[in-house]
């Protein structure tokens, strides 16, 4: 039993529907029109009632601008903070538009350009000299060749210069081997899609050479409170689940209050609209209003009695938001004083807080 | 255009008040640069207005245009505005309660928003935009819009407003008489909605439409074309049709062809101007994604959605933010109109003649000499003048300048001003007609314009003295509101020190005037607990430049904090002082007023602040410090030396024992701060010094060695602690 199958196979079905009554014209070595591809992951329902499950939950309009992007022969960044469903949306694209979401490079400080372009087996290489037989086709060469979509994870993690490596590929479309005294040319359909995380600090921002070879799409946070307390609970049931927590049920009352510290911090105003307050460095996103949840669901059925309680929070509350002492730590003293003090059925949560200050 | 070329009209009837037809030839004076207004007003109460704006875009403007080119009879034929107004005044006593079903009020209300959201669109607008406007200028269009306006009409069965009922009498009315005057092919240039019932006149009676446009009392107007700009456009308008996008339509008017490509065009140079990268290339692809982008959603042309979107992708690397900063200028553009001096009069000119002859300053208007006024508030003339005075610097009509001394004079009854009346005023006048009608109205709505844009909080608060001073009430709420944001987000602890005592002066003073000031009191109650977080850390490791702006604010704070007698301000104040002087990294001049401030509040006593007196004089390395640390701890006053003896004894056994050439760094240290006394102090101290000195061979040879060597003229510092 594999832990995680990949779209293409998780979803075959879906897929082999769509692909079946899409009447639309496909581009080249696509699988699917541009608009099917849109409806693969907003979900929906199909002609002859087969059901697309919605894998984003978020505006449409991010999807089309991502798959129109694709058509143009532009590559595609998403950009995000962690927790955006960047990724998701990066494998379920590839695996509805070519069929394949495996070609992958993972972005890592110590990627070396072999990595985006070819490797060698040294064996062969050794043996034989360079030939065709002992060079070593990365995803995004072998992508090139079938003209699919290959992903890269992480872009700004990869250092600069590696970066750079892309931008023959992206825009003259070719990957040139000297050592064979030879080139790869990309078949029509093949394309990048980019990830990277715009709230990282110490990463390597892209040149402005290969930002212009993407097209940047920014996946931003769940739009309403109801949206992300949906998306917190069942989250939080399926993990509980996992982690085999037996707890009671999702504390509905402690993930509301906790979304709406998160949004309000993140976005600089009450919910209410009534106030502004300042914004801390931390990310804030749904995946860490998720784990403050869970370590609270844990303290309390290890250490309390288990339903979660203000107290049982607080503490991974105020250490996902104080994530830098001097920035943050007033920051949330102001919030605190300011708005959580102001809330008449928050008395217990301000109380929890303040004590740990 | 084509459709009037097509038809060849010998008429021309415009949906515009009838009785402004008479500033209508004006329309083709060569000066006369669209976006225009025209102002329909009542002379005897300037509140009765209208604006009528045109654009070059404005259909109407188009027929205006070419029926004066042609020499085409033009008229206007909607409802005069004198009967408008009066029926307005009284709708306004009425009270409407009805509560149909919701989906068929919408319906009725916006009907046209009814339609964009059945064909899937966002708002009626870009709708109508899509569907009609942006298709070739084809005739047959006019005819599309003609039947769905009739099947809307008759299906909804909306009940028409008394006023739209009149109007479209009165429209009715005009065209038989232009039939009467034998034209035979009229052209009517009017909003869809109406179109229906004009299209033929001779389904409906001429007695009914009559009754119903009698016992209509006119009122007299004048009316009159004014200046107008992109921003005025999309902000509002006299009619309900107003225009989110003027600068998008305008592209779309000129160049009908290649819209996405112009557009873009004009994104790229947008960011450019603002040091943007955005090339040629950049625009290319935008424009090659907005049309995939329109064929995937289906759309034949590409529209404004797609357009943003695909910036937003290329320029912005996806962030909506980076639009936003050209999205002003992209969208509505920043085109202001002209009109020629001699064809406008303009009500706002108007009521400042009237608002100087009360304030009896016509002698000071009629020259350009310079001129002293001294005024006494309490005179109800110079209390008019002295508003009008305040409301035209904010109309930057700078006419008088107030003489300074009058920082804290917020609530006091004495102004001087010196006043100079600059000919080029008329014009910034009848630039400011466009914010109102009367100075106080067009120097409230400036200023509400003026708020928004303000982030640094120093300067709004500045606008808000200055409104307050020229009893802007209308505006207050605006700018209390964007005080509450702006030092929400103020991160700059100093801007918030700055501007506290001014919140606290508009409390006293709003109070005295009957404002409402209790926003402000609440923002008060919000930003002093900030300042006292905050202030702590923003002394650590800082110049001594900086500390002592702090230094001046910790004073200031400190005044307005005993002025707001609140115990919870006072401890929070006390901990952020406390927390101050015990630093170890705080600057020495902030450590030691914060010493002071204390001690004063008694909040240490004695004991404590001397031994904290002798902690920080036991710093040997860093002499200079311990001077500042002094300045700060000795400001303003020697008393506290002079009524506590530890306190001077600590002082002195750190003079005697520092080495010559430590003396000379922190000497000029040391005289400022004592020249900062008053004379009888110094005097005083300098007697207790000659006490102590004397009395004590052994001390008083050490320092007359100094006096005779080296130091005996360079300072009153140094006679202070020598003696003569």
């Amino acid at each position: 039993m594999i832990l995680r199958p990949h779209p293409e196979e998780a979803y075959a079905k879906e897929l082999e529907a769509l692909a079946k009554q899409d009447e639309h014209p496909r581009p080249t070595n696509w699988k699917l029109s541009p608009w099917a591809v849109v409806k693969y992951l907003m979900g929906g329902e199909l002609e002859d009632g087969t059901a697309i499950e919605q894998k984003y939950f978020g505006n449409q309009r991010i999807i089309e601008v991502a798959v129109s992007t694709l058509v143009t022969d532009r590559a595609l960044l998403l950009v995000g903070i962690p927790g955006t469903a960047k990724t998701w949306v990066a494998e379920h694209l590839a695996a509805a538009i070519s069929g394949d979401s495996t070609l992958l490079v993972q972005g890592t400080a110590g990627l070396s350009e072999d990595a985006l372009r070819y490797g060698w087996n040294y064996a062969r290489l050794l043996a034989e000299g360079p030939t065709e037989k002992a060079l070593v086709p990365s995803p995004i060469m072998h992508a090139m060749q079938h003209g699919s979509i290959a992903r890269v994870e992480e872009l700004t993690r990869i250092p600069s210069d590696v970066q750079d490596t892309l931008i023959t590929i992206l825009s003259e479309k070719t990957l040139p081997i000297p050592e064979l005294n030879t080139e790869v040319q990309a078949q029509r359909g093949f394309n990048i899609i980019a990830t990277a995380n715009d709230r990282d600090k110490g990463v390597n921002d892209l040149s402005s050479a290969l930002r212009r070879r993407f097209n940047t799409v920014m996946m931003p946070l769940p739009a309403t409170l109801e949206e992300e307390v949906e998306i917190v609970k069942t989250r939080v049931e399926k993990i509980g689940q996992s982690l085999e927590l037996p707890g009671e049920a999702v504390p509905i009352r402690e993930i509301q209050r906790l979304v709406t510290i998160f949004r309000e911090l993140r976005s600089g105003q009450t919910e209410d609209r009534k106030m502004k307050v300042k914004s801390p460095s931390s990310t804030l996103s749904t995946a860490e209003a998720i784990s403050v949840i869970n370590s609270g669901q844990a303290l309390a059925v290890h250490f309390g009695d288990g339903e979660i309680k203000a107290s049982d929070i607080a503490a991974s509350l105020t250490g996902a938001i104080v994530k830098n002492q001097t920035q943050d730590q007033p920051i949330w003293q102001e919030y605190l004083e300011t708005v959580v003090k102001k809330r008449d059925d928050w008395k217990d949560l301000y109380r929890a807080c303040r004590e740990l200050m | 255009m084509k459709a009037l070329a097509d038809l060849q009209p010998d008429c021309i009837l415009i949906e515009a008040p009838m009785d402004a037809e008479g500033v209508l030839k004006d329309a083709g004076h060569p000066d006369i640069v669209p976006p225009v207004a025209l102002l329909i007003y009542n002379p005897k109460n300037f509140n009765q207005a209208s604006y009528y704006p045109f654009a070059r875009f404005s259909p109407e403007w188009q027929a205006i245009q070419y029926g004066l080119a042609l020499g085409i009879p033009v008229r206007f034929m909607d409802l005069p505005m004198s009967m408008m107004h009066q029926i307005r005044e009284s709708e306004k006593q009425q009270l409407k309660i009805d509560i149909p079903d919701p989906e068929a009020l919408r319906a009725q209300r916006d009907p046209l928003g009814f339609m964009a959201q059945i064909a899937g669109y966002s708002d009626s607008e870009r709708w109508w935009e899509i569907t009609f406007e942006q298709e070739t200028e084809d005739t047959e269009v006019f005819e599309g819009i003609l039947e769905m306006m009739e099947a809307l009409r008759s299906e909804l069965k909306r009940s028409e407003t008394k006023e739209t009922l009149l109007r479209e009498a009165h429209m009715r009315k005009v065209m038989r008489k232009a039939l009467k005057d034998g034209f035979q092919r009229i052209a009517v240039v009017c909003g869809a909605w109406h179109g229906p019932v004009l299209q033929d006149i001779a389904a409906y009676k001429v007695s009914a439409d009559n009754t119903v446009l009698k016992g209509l009392k006119k009122t007299k107007i004048a009316a009159t074309w004014i200046p107008w700009s992109y921003d005025r456009l999309a902000f509002s308008s006299g009619y309900g049709a107003g225009v989110v996008s003027p600068a998008w339509y305008e592209v779309l008017f000129e160049h009908s062809e290649d819209v996405a490509i112009h557009w873009m065009t004009r994104v790229a140079r947008l960011f450019r101007e603002s040091d943007m990268d955005a090339s040629a290339a950049h625009a290319l692809e935008a424009v090659r994604l907005a049309q995939t982008l329109a064929s995937l959603r289906k759309r034949a042309i590409v529209g404004i959605d797609e357009l943003e979107e695909a910036a937003i992708a290329i320029f912005c690397d996806g962030d909506r933010k980076q639009l936003d900063l050209i999205r002003e200028k992209l969208v509505i553009g920043d085109v202001i109109g002209k009109v020629p001096s001699q064809i406008q009069s303009i009500p706002l000119q108007q009521d400042l003649e009237k608002k100087i002859k009360s304030a009896r300053l016509t002698k000071e208007w009629n020259t350009t000499e310079v001129v002293e006024k001294k005024l006494d508030l309490r005179k109800p003339a110079n209390l008019t003048a002295s508003l009008l005075l305040h409301r035209l610097a904010l109309l930057d009509i700078f006419w008088g300048q107030l003489l300074q001394n009058s920082e804290y004079t917020l609530g006091s009854f004495s102004e001087s001003w010196k006043l100079k009346w600059q000919p080029d005023f008329s014009i910034a006048i009848i630039e400011a007609g466009m914010w109102g009608n009367t100075v106080e109205e067009a120097a409230t709505k400036i200023t509400q314009n003026k708020v928004a844009k303000i982030e640094q909080l120093p300067e709004l608060t500045d606008l808000v003295e200055k409104a307050l001073k020229a009893d802007l009430s209308k505006a207050i709420p605006a700018l209390v509101k964007q005080l509450e944001d702006v030092s929400v987000l103020t991160k700059d602890i100093l801007h918030l020190m700055e501007a506290l005592p001014a919140m606290v002066r508009m409390i006293k003073y709003g109070n005295t005037r009957k404002t409402d000031v209790r926003a402000v009191e609440k923002l008060v109650d919000q930003i002093t607990p900030r300042i006292c977080i905050g202030l702590p850390a923003l002394t650590l490791n800082i110049e001594e430049e900086f500390a002592r702006d702090i230094f001046k604010q910790v004073l200031r704070v400190n005044n307005t904090i005993s002025l707001l007698q609140e115990d919870f301000f006072e401890e929070a104040w006390g901990k952020a002082l406390d927390q101050v002087a015990m630093h170890p990294n705080a600057n020495p001049l902030l450590q030691g007023v914060c010493l002071r401030l204390l001690f004063e509040k008694r909040i240490i006593d004695l004991t404590k602040t001397a031994d904290e007196m002798a902690f920080a004089l036991s710093n040997a390395d860093f002499v200079l410090g311990i001077a500042l640390w002094l300045e700060g701890f000795l400001y303003g006053s020697g008393m506290m030396l002079l009524h506590n003896p530890e306190l001077w004894q600590l002082l002195d056994d750190w003079v005697r024992v520092l080495d010559e050439d430590l003396f000379k760094e922190v000497l000029p240290v040391m005289r400022r701060t004592f020249s900062s006394f008053t004379i009888p102090e110094r005097e005083k101290l300098m007697q207790l010094a000659k006490r102590q000195v004397f009395p004590e061979q052994r001390k008083k040879e050490q320092k007359e060695e100094y006096d005779a060597e080296r130091m005996a003229e360079i300072s009153t510092v140094l006679k202070l602690f020598l003696g003569p």
